[in-house]
């Protein structure tokens, strides 16, 4: 999967309190290298959210934007990223590990194969970097917050 | 918010994190320059040479397309995913220009969308999606229309005939009223929940601002027709027509008023409603087991169009069907139906609506039951299993073991089928859910069907009926209007030929709306014959006299057109897309209130019976390219033009003649057979490697070229057998009535390097004519070592501009062989 391969660790502010920007390890918010439970290795890319102990990163939203066509914008695809890893979560309390961002798309699109199968949510903690996110959404959840 | 300099190459500019590149630009460029190699390496999203756009003038001038937005991702056979990469991005207002780029021809941009996918001999998956733009230097002037309307020579008769107080029933179709320019429906599936709910908001807003606009632009002709003591029976403001019924005496007032512009009538409608069904899944036949046996069978959510859970066939019917068909369900013992709404169209409570839910089962479910079982029909999951269903080799419905059975399994206390009776009375997409409607009622019956069909967002619309001999490509009925608005908002619209003995026939000779050109129009060929069942490649005829009074079962295309530059052109639009069978056994027929009785001996005849094939594979394509995440193939036009790919080019130089067997085509369709009998190709079947497969839509405002290379520059691998493009032309025919001519262009060129595709063409395929399709194949030829350049010319364009959508594909096996 093309992530960044920096070894550099990034992390995301808000400016004018819409747009997400990455820096490099002047702006990390933590040490080294983060780790997902997800795929129990070395993370360098940023975590724009947290859901119960999985990550999601900026390049889950990218692998998102990636498989499909017409990509959404980077912005939807993160909070695609997001709804997706919430839907197995709901659904997988128990989960120790998530599955790729790539399958976690293919289960939540199966889900939603009835009205009856909407995903479910999931609580939410804080991600280190914020996430540009719906301005309904932010207000709805009051869940995220500026770096 | 900083933004990079322009002269920064794409490749750097949105990799991986948009906000990396941004920053960068002032504080980190060592970092910029590090994802900026990795992408080069990598040779991902943007490793691809630009298209040219060569505008037609004295010094023409070509100009690389710019590219807005660029995704690749690549998997192994089992799915598990390699490589993606994202370049640049495609803004939610982009995406609606993407869509429907035909709709925005006005602005100072135009966008070119391209989608490639390509799958190697071990079976890995590559795929890649572009969005280009240029500037639009004609951009076109949206037309004011106005009255006094122009009125249908049906109506002349019509109203000529009756007396000054008789009742009349008019359609009169509302100036000024916009094109259908509702937003395409978003997918959940896709989309967070928050973006999602904002997006249908959006769009349920503008329904209902449509429907506000029309009944202001309305108010007018329904008080004058209220005044004239008469009705108003329908509100169509999807397509922007009125249906009215008014006294006689009140229409030389209707047909003088400035702000109607077409006046229709109701039609005299004309409906002339041993080869398996099953057989012709195989794949020396249509092949769609292909598709089939990769679980591609219309079980695929379409969550961006309705929540169905399974791709949606809508069946309009003139009369009714075997609603509870044991072939309509999903479990076995003929339980879950499949059959996700009904809708009967005669508005027996009088209220203007048409169609409203309603069961459909009457005593005469014959033909809407025969139609939707060759799309939909399904017996492989033991749906059968304790019923007899018209199978003689049954034996009894209850067992205790499979010597009860005839020996056939006993499979929880109830008989089985045999797997090949399963098989055979199996239809094209088994697994896809029927949206039934019947019982039309008339005219705007008809209409409603397909405005409730664009209501429930179905994604196929699948019709064996239709009115008179016409020939005539404009759109100038409701009927017709809503076909261009069910079109544009998603829907493919399939239609059957017509039974007009059009073997015989060496002028045009097709029903309407089948001459529309969005409809995809369907001929028929005689699989009932022995020749066809055994030498399929080349002895499958078009059906010279099955039916009624020995009359071939097929139309004859060739309709006259204006076209722009050339004027009145006789014979140039083709109308029949393609042909598929006829003369089918195993059909599910009708048994009045029961399960259905499969017609083991029977022949199911007309091109009644080949368009539900079309409707039943085109729900096969979408579940494909769905599954893989390809939201493209819910745009208008999209699936039209893969359907026209997936044909084999056969065509006969005489279909009057049984003893002239088919042959293929290199270009230009035929009268008779279109593209030819439709063959299945499965883009990541690795049976037909190499296989690259490629789609562009690109859209014109004046005359000029698109230079494509839909493969690469790089050179082709070994074992290309052929390559094949389609192009189709989106001609909206509800405010012109004529075409834009296109030319489609093919080369093979000698010097292919990953930065260009050069030398002089070791060959050349031109389609140049008339029609709004254009087809063009090479083969015998060498590929390796070469490159293909494609160019899209409009030689002469409409004050309304055109859209135009082209597929090609390389594969290492021929069109018409089974793979």
């Amino acid at each position: 999967m093309k992530i960044l391969k920096t070894k550099k660790v990034l992390a995301c502010v808000f400016v004018g309190g819409a747009t997400l920007l990455c820096v490099s390890t002047a702006l990390s918010v933590s040490s080294g290298e983060l780790m997902n439970r997800a795929d129990g290795g070395p993370r360098s890319d940023c975590i724009v959210a947290t859901v119960g102990e999985f990550y999601v990163t900026q390049a889950d939203g990218l692998t998102v934007q990636s498989l499909i066509r017409p990509p959404p914008t980077s912005a939807e695809s993160r909070r695609l990223a997001l709804a997706v890893t919430q839907a197995f979560v709901s659904r997988n309390p128990g989960a120790l590990q998530v599955p790729p961002i790539e399958k976690r798309l293919e289960i939540y699109r199966e889900l939603l194969r009835g009205p009856a199968e909407a995903p479910g949510e999931a609580a939410i903690a804080l991600g280190p970097c914020g996430l540009d996110a719906h301005p309904g959404a932010l207000a709805e959840k009051n869940e995220w917050t500026d770096l | 918010m900083d933004i990079c300099p322009l002269a920064r190459s794409l490749a750097r500019s949105l990799v991986a994190c948009v906000a990396i590149t941004t920053f960068a630009c002032d504080s980190d460029d060592d970092e910029l320059d590090l994802v900026e190699r990795e992408l080069v390496q990598d040779g991902g999203a943007d490793d691809v040479v630009a298209p040219v756009w060569t505008e037609e003038a004295e010094e023409p001038n070509a100009v690389p397309l710019q590219l807005v937005a660029a995704t690749f991702a690549s998997k192994t056979a089992s799915g598990e995913l390699i490589d993606s990469s994202v370049v640049g991005e495609v803004s939610p207002a982009q995406r609606e220009r993407v869509a429907r780029p035909y709709q925005f021809l006005d602005e100072d941009k135009i966008y070119i969308e391209e989608v490639w996918e390509s799958v190697d001999e071990a079976g890995n998956r590559a795929s890649g999606y572009r969005v280009w733009e240029r500037p639009n230097a004609t951009p076109l002037e949206k037309p004011v229309l106005s009255g006094p309307p122009v009125v249908n020579d049906n109506v002349l008769d019509y109203v000529s005939a009756a007396s000054d107080d008789e009742l009349i029933q008019l359609d009169l179709k509302l100036a000024d009223f916009p094109d259908w320019d509702v937003p395409l429906r978003p997918d959940p599936g896709l989309l967070s929940p928050a973006d999602y709910t904002a997006k249908q908001l959006e769009r349920e807003q503008a329904m209902l601002d449509r429907a506000a606009l029309f009944d202001v632009i309305a108010a007018p002709i329904v008080e004058e027709v209220v005044q004239a003591e008469g009705t108003v029976l329908a509100r169509f403001s999807k397509p922007g027509w009125l249906s009215v019924s008014v006294p006689r005496a009140a229409f030389e007032a209707l047909a003088e008023r400035e702000d109607i512009v077409r006046i229709d009538g109701p039609f005299g409608k004309e409906v002339s409603p041993h080869w398996d069904l099953g057989d012709g899944r195989r794949a020396e036949y249509i092949g769609a087991d292909s598709y089939l046996d990769a679980s591609y069978d219309g079980g695929t959510s379409n969550s961006a169009r309705h929540s169905y859970g399974r791709v949606a066939i809508a069946i309009n019917e003139p009369g009714g069907f075997e609603q509870g068909a044991c072939g309509f369900m999903n479990q076995a013992h003929c339980t879950d139906s499949r059959i996700v709404y009904a809708g009967r169209c005669d508005d027996l409570d009088f209220d203007g609506n048409h169609c409203e839910p309603g069961y459909l089962d009457t005593m005469n479910d014959g033909h809407g039951t025969a139609t939707s079982s060759i799309a939909l029909a399904n017996y492989r999951d033991g749906q059968g299993n304790g019923y007899e269903l018209g199978d003689p080799a049954w034996d009894s419905n209850s067992c205790s073991s499979s010597s009860d059975c005839n020996g056939e399994a006993c499979v929880g206390g109830w008989c089985s089928h045999s797997p090949t009776w399963e098989e055979n009375a199996t239809g094209m997409a088994p697994e896809a859910a029927g949206v039934l409607f019947g019982i039309s009622g008339g005219t705007n019956g008809y209409v409603d069907m397909f405005d409730d069909t664009v209501d429930l967002g179905a994604d196929i619309s699948s019709n064996s009926w239709g009115y008179g001999i016409s020939c005539d490509i404009t759109s100038s009925s409701t009927l017709e209007d809503m076909i261009e608005v069910a079109f544009d908002d998603g829907v493919f619209v399939v239609f059957s030929a017509g039974n007009n003995n059009g073997d015989d026939w060496t002028s045009c000779r097709t029903n309407t709306p089948q001459d529309t050109p969005k409809v995809f129009s369907v001929n028929a060929y005689n699989s009932n014959t022995s020749d066809c069942e055994n030498t399929p490649a080349t002895r499958c005829l078009l059906d010279r006299n099955s039916c009624p009074g020995g009359n071939g079962c097929s139309a004859r295309g060739g309709a006259t057109a204006t076209v722009a530059g050339s004027g009145s052109v006789s014979d140039a639009v083709r109308v029949i897309d393609a042909v598929a069978p006829n003369g089918i056994s195993f059909v599910t027929g009708d048994t009045i209130g029961g399960y259905g009785t499969v017609s083991v001996g029977g022949n199911a005849v007309g091109t009644s019976m080949a368009a539900p094939h079309v409707s039943g594979l085109a729900a096969l394509v979408k579940d494909y390219l769905l599954s893989k995440g390809s939201g493209w193939i819910n745009y208008p036009g999209r699936l039209h033009t893969m359907m026209l790919l997936m044909t084999d080019r056969h065509f006969s130089d005489d279909p009057s003649d049984g003893s002239e067997w088919t042959h293929q085509l290199a270009v230009t369709p035929d009268y008779h057979y279109g593209l030819g009998r439709v063959k299945m190709r499965r883009p990541d079947d690795s049976s037909l490697a190499p296989f690259n497969f490629w789609m562009v839509t690109a859209s014109f405002t004046s005359s000029g070229t698109y230079t494509f290379y839909p493969f690469g520059t790089d050179d082709l691998p070994s074992g290309i057998e052929m390559v094949k493009c389609v192009t189709m032309q989106d001609e909206d025919m509800s405010h012109k009535s004529d075409i834009s001519d296109m030319r489609l262009e093919v080369r093979l060129r000698p010097n292919a390097t990953s930065s260009s595709c050069s030398g002089t063409p070791v060959k050349t395929t031109i389609s140049d004519n008339y029609d709004t399709k254009k087809v063009v194949a090479m083969s015998n030829t060498t590929f390796t070592n070469r490159c293909i350049e494609v160019t899209v010319e409009a030689e002469a364009v409409t004050s309304s501009g055109i859209t135009t959508h082209t597929v090609c594909y390389y594969s290492g096996v021929m069109d018409d062989e089974e793979p």
